[in-house]
């Protein structure tokens, strides 16, 4: 580079000159290198021919210093420019890289220096340096640029920490990830000390695995916590580092990179902490646990089932359910499971398993993987609720009362009652939406004891138990007696929560006790009272009490009331005495309750006194005699009434016998004589009408009138006798044939025995009124016997009445039904009202009124044995009604 | 009426009287060619299975209708009854009971023991002729036995 003593020394430096300028050119001409110089005084500039060239202008073309400006770059005009006029004022030389275009427009890059030339006086009169062409190395230079932008630019932009380190390992450069990661100012070239942000944990190994790899060139790579500078936090990035080297093999550099994978750890950890946490879980519940895939296969179970399965996991891991366990094919649990996995339902079902025998609670939930079932064992739950449900049914069906009741008072003063069972219901009529919620006062009425009530009502305040007996009523007012026992009962912590009552219906005992204590004021009265002698014998004791009867008996006053046995035995005879005592002795052995007695009592004065008495054997529960009570009557009076009555009834008696036996024999003679009657009788009576008929028949010839008219009267006589014969033996059977009672519809009978009537016997009947008749019980043949008596009689004595009415009617009275046949015939005279029931008797004469007097004794009959009555009202001409009764019910009659 | 035997009517009757009566009452209705009186029940029997006084009768020989008198010496009319009853010869036999009584003990037993009719032999001749003619007749005339 030429410098300005060159113009200093022009004469003695010319050849020095030339020769530099010749090397100049060389070199110049080598770098492109172009000279220049401008005069300032005379404005002119000089360009070597290298710089014209540069300038692309001929090399005669003369520029002035705009000319020579207007060539750079317009931006870098004005940074050339301002350095050539400080060149020129101020002497400070330049270097500059500039754009630049030559004449033929093409843009290059140049290099201008310049310096200042002075004179003597240190003013400047030139400026002259150099122009060289630098495009080339510019434009490498560029390039290079470029490239490391772009580099960094994507280095920069990556989601990753890169880094490049020398051979030894120290750091030349990081992308920006680390600056942002770290929050390290990025105008440092590289971060200083790693260590600072690695993980204290990950500190060693990290140093340990980097010292290997830069001893051995080996890669390095490894998992570490870096330090996040947003919030201090350590995340997980893997690194890796490979060295390069050259041709030759030596070192060269480290390339880089960490990437985080804090993301994947996480969640790689956590998976494997939920699995864990899961698998604890898992093992740990009491409840047994198992999944199933969707080919029935076992993927899991815990503890518990394989406890309840007998199968360790590792026997059924793999294994299909149904191979395993083929004994739940067709079960339930089969169904169940196959409906869950269809359906994708979760499903919650019992079973009892039985090799276990063990109630299970089967929850099955479906996933797209399979099944997972829950079971429990709730044999013990289930036991428990039969239990519950036993003791419930229990209290429910006690005969005692039961009801629960709230401990806390609720109003007036009372708890509330939150239970009863059915005794209370049944026997209060209160139902049970009557009773809960209510007070127990509901119960108690008028009569209830207050003190009683008091008395409970301080035990339920204090939580005590109390038992009472009290009056409670019933819904509809009923009194009844209670014996109430309430007892709290407390939870684990001792505190009060409900009251127990059981109750028991004591109203008859209590009646009892009641009876008890009239009867035994009764029994004093009766003491008192009764002449009898009233004793009380403690067998225990062998003490007895005597009322003051025994004084009246004894003839003296007693000094004391009470005797022992000994002092009666003294008193009974001693021929009755032995008798007595062993007949108490076998009263007490037998188990027996009464006793009696009769036996001579020796009286204070040596008298006899017969004695009547009668005792009750008491028994305790175990049947042992502990008293006996009695009662001693003196019959000495009636003993002797009683003698004579007995010897009475015994005359009596055979008086009877006697009597019975002869009427039993005149009844059979009477049967006797009705049978032969009916046989014997009969026959020659046959005999005598019928040959009288034959006479009539054969000699008619030879008879006159009147042997006719005596044999027509023969004839007439033989059948009255057969009509009276037949009377008498329909007498004797009304009176003999036992009744068989049924309800007999007297109308309808009435009707038949007038119907049964020839109708010339009853044509003169004007009108035969029938009423309705009063339903009764009795034997109906008979009672038909009755009412054709008593209808036929009533035909027959209206015979010459114009216009005959017969009337029969009857009506109810209160144990009777009473019954009539009127008729307005001949009727009769009252004065022979009892003659007219009696046989054989007759108010009319046989010309008048055939008939034999039997058909009204026999109605008397058959209704006295009925237990009715018969009677008859009439006049002489005015008709007759014949009345009877019966009773309503037919009593077992003879 | 076809005639398997000469004897129509058995008539058990120990009373002449009565017996004479029935045979009058029988001719009146032209029934009594036919009839065999018999005095007692044992004679009875011994006539219907030829036994007896009787042996050597054609005991295939039998009567259309017997009339029985409940009341007779030796073997009464229910106990000849019985008899025929029991025997298969004669178990089939129309009996009609003949008699004074009209207790009812005596016709339930008469019934009981198998007899075909009752009759109550009124006083009144014409009335017990008409009686036994018509049951006679019955028997002969209408009644088919088997």
């Amino acid at each position: 580079m030429p410098d300005s003593e060159t113009f200093d020394n022009q004469k003695t430096a010319q050849q020095a000159l030339a020769r530099s300028e010749a090397l100049m050119r060389i070199a110049s001409r080598l770098g492109r290198l172009g000279g220049w110089e401008v005069d300032v005084l005379r404005g002119q500039i000089r360009w070597s021919e290298e710089t014209r060239k540069i300038h692309e202008v001929a090399s005669d073309w003369m520029p002035n210093l705009e000319q020579a400006l207007a060539f750079y770059h317009p931006d870098d005009r004005d940074t050339v420019g301002s350095a050539i006029k400080r060149c020129m004022k101020e002497g400070i030389p330049y270097d500059l890289e500039l754009r630049f275009q030559t004449a033929k427009g093409r843009d290059i890059w140049v290099r201008v220096i310049g310096e200042s030339v002075r004179d003597d006086d240190g003013t400047v009169i030139a400026l002259h340096g150099a122009i060289q062409d630098i495009t080339e190395r510019k434009q490498a230079e560029q390039g290079i640029q470029a490239m490391e932008m772009r580099f960094r630019q994507v280095a920069d932009h990556m989601p990753f920490l890169m880094w490049s380190a020398d051979a030894a390992g120290r750091t030349e450069f990081s992308n920006r990830y680390l600056y942002d990661y770290t929050g390290a100012d990025p105008s440092l070239p590289s971060l200083a000390g790693w260590q600072s942000i690695i993980h204290p944990d990950d500190l060693a190994p990290s140093a340990a695995n980097w010292a290997r790899a830069l001893a051995t060139g080996t890669p390095y790579s490894m998992d570490l916590r870096l330090r996040r500078g947003s919030d201090g936090s350590y995340r997980w990035f893997h690194i890796q580092a490979s060295l390069t080297r050259d041709a030759e093999g030596t070192p060269q550099k480290w390339y880089g990179s960490a990437i985080e994978i804090h993301q994947t750890m996480h969640a790689t950890q956590q998976a494997m902490a939920l699995a864990h946490r899961l698998k604890t879980t898992l093992e740990s519940i009491t409840d047994a646990f198992y999944t199933l895939n969707r080919d029935w296969k076992f993927t899991y179970l815990n503890k518990t089932a394989e406890k309840y399965l007998e199968h360790s996991a590792s026997q059924l891991l793999g294994r299909v359910v149904w191979e395993e366990f083929p004994q739940v094919i067709g079960t339930i649990l089969e169904k169940e499971y196959r409906l869950a996995m269809e359906r994708q339902q979760t499903t919650t079902f019992q079973l009892y398993y039985e090799p276990l025998c063990r109630w299970f609670d089967i929850k099955v939930y479906p996933s797209n993987e399979g099944l997972a079932v829950y079971f429990q064992d709730v044999t013990q739950k289930r036991e428990d609720e039969e239990q519950l449900r036993l003791l419930h049914t229990c209290v429910a069906s006690m005969n005692e009362f039961v009801v629960i009741i709230e401990a806390e008072l609720y109003h007036g003063g009372w708890p509330r009652i939150l239970f009863v069972n059915d005794a209370v219901v049944q026997r209060t009529g209160f139902s049970r939406e009557d009773l809960i919620g209510e007070s127990p006062g509901i119960f108690h009425g008028p009569e209830t004891q207050t003190d009683a009530l008091e008395r409970i009502r301080v035990a339920i305040e204090q939580k005590q138990s109390i038992t009472e007996e009290l009056i409670n009523y019933t819904k509809t007012g009923e009194t009844f007696w209670c014996e109430l026992n309430l007892a709290p009962v407390t939870d684990a912590a001792g505190k009060t929560t409900h009251l127990i009552a059981i109750a028991r219906d004591i109203t008859e005992r209590k009646l009892a006790d009641q009876k008890l204590r009239a009867s035994e004021e009764r029994f004093r009265f009766l003491t008192q009272a009764t002449s009898d002698t009233i004793w009380d014998w403690d067998i225990l004791s062998n003490q007895v009490w005597w009322s003051t009867g025994f004084e009246k008996l004894w003839g003296q006053p007693l000094s004391e009331p009470n005797l022992s046995l000994e002092n009666w035995m003294e008193r009974v005879h001693p021929d009755d005495r032995e008798q007595v005592i062993a007949s108490i002795r076998e009263v007490i052995r037998t188990g027996q309750t009464c006793w009696s007695a009769e036996y001579r009592f020796i009286r204070h004065d040596g008298s006899q006194a017969y004695v009547l008495d009668r005792g009750s054997v008491v028994r305790d529960e175990q049947g042992r005699a502990i008293r006996m009570v009695g009662g001693m009557t003196d019959r000495t009076v009636s003993k002797q009434a009683e003698q004579e009555i007995r010897r009475l009834n015994e005359v009596l008696e055979d008086r009877v016998e006697q009597r019975t036996a002869e009427l039993q024999a005149a009844n059979k003679e009477l049967e006797a004589f009705s049978y032969s009657v009916s046989h014997d009788l009969l026959s020659p009576l046959r005999s005598i009408d019928s040959f009288s008929l034959i006479v009539l028949e054969d000699y008619e010839a030879k008879l006159d009138d009147e042997g006719r008219r005596l044999l027509k009267i023969i004839r007439a006589e033989a059948q009255r006798m057969d009509q009276l014969i037949h009377d008498l033996l329909n007498f004797a059977r009304a009176g003999r044939q036992p009744i068989c009672s049924d309800v007999c519809n007297l109308t309808e009978i009435a009707q038949a025995a007038f119907d049964t009537l020839q109708p010339h016997e009853r044509q003169h009947i004007q009108r035969f009124d029938l009423r309705q008749l009063p339903l009764v019980e009795g034997d109906r043949a008979m009672l038909r016997v009755v009412l054709f008596n008593l209808i036929s009689n009533a035909v027959k004595f209206t015979r010459n009445q114009p216009d005959a009415v017969i009337e029969v009617g009857g009506w109810r009275e209160a144990a009777h039904a009473v019954f009539y046949v009127k008729d307005n015939g001949v009727g009769f005279d009252p004065r022979y009202q009892q003659k007219l029931f009696q046989v054989f008797q007759r108010l009319h004469s046989e010309e008048e009124f055939e008939g034999t007097g039997v058909g009204l004794a026999i109605v008397q009959r058959i209704i006295n044995r009925h237990g009715g009555q018969v009677w008859a009202e009439s006049q002489p001409g005015n008709g007759a009604t014949l009345f009877f009764s019966l009773p309503l019910k037919q009593e077992a009659l003879p | 009426m076809t005639s398997t035997s000469s004897v129509e009517i058995l008539l058990v009757e120990d009373n002449p009287r009565d017996a004479e009566l029935a045979i009058r009452a029988l001719r009146k209705h032209n029934l009594a060619d036919f009839v065999v009186h018999v005095k007692d029940g044992q004679e009875a029997l011994d006539w219907l299975f030829a036994e007896g006084r009787h042996a050597g009768r054609n005991v295939d020989q039998r009567p259309k209708v017997v009339l029985l008198d409940i009341k007779l010496p030796k073997r009464s009319g229910l106990e000849v009854l019985t008899v025929i009853r029991i025997d298969p010869r004669t178990r089939h036999l129309p009996v009609v009971m003949l008699t004074s009584s009209s207790e009812e003990q005596d016709i339930a037993r008469a019934y009981a023991n198998g007899s075909n009719s009752y009759i109550v032999k009124p006083v009144e001749f014409e009335k017990f002729s008409k009686t036994l003619g018509e049951a006679a007749r019955y028997w002969l005339h209408l009644n088919q036995s088997p």
